[in-house]
């Protein structure tokens, strides 16, 4: 289904392409807009509900996305617009499955076959910081996690992150900073409180 | 070389954002893999179960309808309007470009033989392949080229026979396919395939055995077969390159490969 060694159109042109198609009714224009995201909305839909599965949370998303598209704004970018219906279609499902916290996020080192590779960067982090890090982060409240898991796991920008959690920009922002506090008020009591 | 260890909390802040960033990309997350059966497919299915898919077909089946004179090169500019034009079983349909994917190439991995994972069919042995077609399947009697290395039934009855490269058969675009020719007969099935083209691609009408047949150059384009309702048979959609189709009797061939024009014009010539 592909093909090699072509390079990409400008992303947010050939986006307004398909989704000018896709609106014309052609699923198939449809399709190759969210695959080009599919790897990114994966992404976020097992980090906001890391129990379930963010493939089934994301094709419902893509089903709702679809019914949604023609109130999507011509101009923007569509990336977050997507992405936000895959977090609100995660959320909703960790929710109705009554789990409070149960967040489940893995280090690479328990890899499933079929996960992916863990990126060269991964490895400057020492396994034993990587753990106290990750086991400091999945303590954290939902509302906090998953601002961090947007700004620094999904590597969105502000912009981005704001739309995407659906807060005003101002409000992420502070978010992001009372949640990083928490983040180092968990880390100093793992460390053995010497603050 | 070991950095000294600063615990976490005391981290200056770029260096505790540093450290989650690292914390991200080692985090195990399931790899979702392009293809048939990826959250984008199973979701296009859906919304076509639901019936979205129709309009773009609907509208692009009345275009057709306004068949144009074919001239001997058609270079289609990027005008707003189809041009219908194909052999017996086969239509083409001028387009938006076709979209890019964006996702890792196909795998070239030990996966299965050569075309699997192309959504051709079932995979069966070349002597299968001949008594399945319901029809006598042409061959390329150039004996650099040899039998094929695989071949597939698809439920519509079309029959694929794939060759691995080879020094003549350079690699296409698909990982360890150097050769692809699907067979089918255009006259009995109500159904037929479609080669979505994008505005830029080149269409060459060329002969073939005396018969005529065109060659499809320029970017890459869509196939896929729609079933007799006008549905497209999902499995055999996908991309492809340079191709050559032409008529034998009955059959509808064609060649994809990465030989170009000269050289798959020969080829098809062989073929007995």
């Amino acid at each position: 289904m592909t093909v090699e060694g072509r390079p990409l159109e400008d992303t947010e042109l050939h986006d307004a392409t398909l989704i000018g198609r896709a609106r014309a009714g052609e699923v198939m224009a449809y399709e190759e807009l969210v695959r080009r995201y599919q790897d990114v909305a994966v992404r976020t839909a097992h980090l906001l509900a890391p129990d379930g599965d963010a493939e089934d949370a994301v094709q419902d998303a893509f089903v709702k996305a679809h019914a949604a598209l023609p109130r999507f704004r011509d101009g923007a970018p569509f990336r977050p617009w997507l992405l936000r219906i895959v977090a609100n279609e995660a959320r909703n499902r960790r929710r109705s499955a009554g789990r409070r916290v149960g967040l489940a996020l893995r280090a690479a080192e328990d890899r499933r076959p079929g996960d992916a590779a863990p990126s060269p960067e991964s490895a400057v982090l020492a396994d034993e910081t990587r753990a106290t890090l990750l086991a400091a982060v999945n303590a954290l409240r939902a509302e906090d996690r998953e601002i961090i898991a947007a700004r620094f796991f999904l590597e969105l920008s502000e912009a981005e992150t704001s739309e995407v959690l659906g807060l005003p920009r101002g409000t992420a922002k502070s978010r992001l900073s009372r949640a990083l506090g928490r983040l180092r008020e968990r880390l100093a009591v793992e460390a053995g409180g010497d603050r | 070389m070991t950095e000294p260890r600063m615990p976490l909390h005391v981290l200056p802040d770029p260096a505790l954002e540093d450290a989650l960033r690292g914390l991200g990309s080692s985090l195990a997350i399931p790899a979702v893999r392009a293809g048939p059966d990826d959250p984008a497919a199973r979701a296009g299915r859906r919304i076509a179960e639901a019936g979205g898919s129709l309009p773009m077909l609907r509208a692009w089946r009345l275009r057709r309808s306004l068949v144009l004179a074919v001239a001997a090169v058609l270079v289609i500019a990027a005008v707003a309007a189809a041009v219908g034009l194909g052999l017996p079983g086969l239509r083409f349909v001028f387009g938006d470009p076709p979209p890019v994917p964006s996702t890792s190439p196909t795998p070239t991995g030990p996966v299965g033989p050569p075309g699997s994972g192309l959504g051709l069919g079932t995979a069966v042995s070349v002597a299968e392949a001949v008594r399945a077609a319901g029809f006598d399947l042409r061959l390329p009697t150039d004996p650099t080229v040899g039998p094929p290395d695989a071949a597939y039934v698809a439920s519509f009855g079309a029959v694929s026979l794939v060759w691995e490269p080879a020094p003549n058969l350079p690699a296409t675009a698909f990982g360890g396919v150097g050769l692809l020719i699907t067979e089918f007969r255009g006259d009995v099935d109500e159904g037929y395939f479609e080669k979505a083209l994008h505005f830029d691609a080149v269409v060459t009408r060329v002969t073939v055995g005396g018969e005529r047949g065109y060659w499809i150059s320029g970017p890459p384009h869509f196939f896929i077969y729609l079933d007799p309702r006008g549905e497209p048979v999902e499995d055999s959609r996908r991309i492809v390159g340079d191709t050559l189709v032409w008529t034998d009797g009955e059959l509808t061939l064609r060649l994809e490969s990465a030989l170009g024009m000269e050289a798959a014009l020969g080829l098809a010539e062989t073929f007995e």
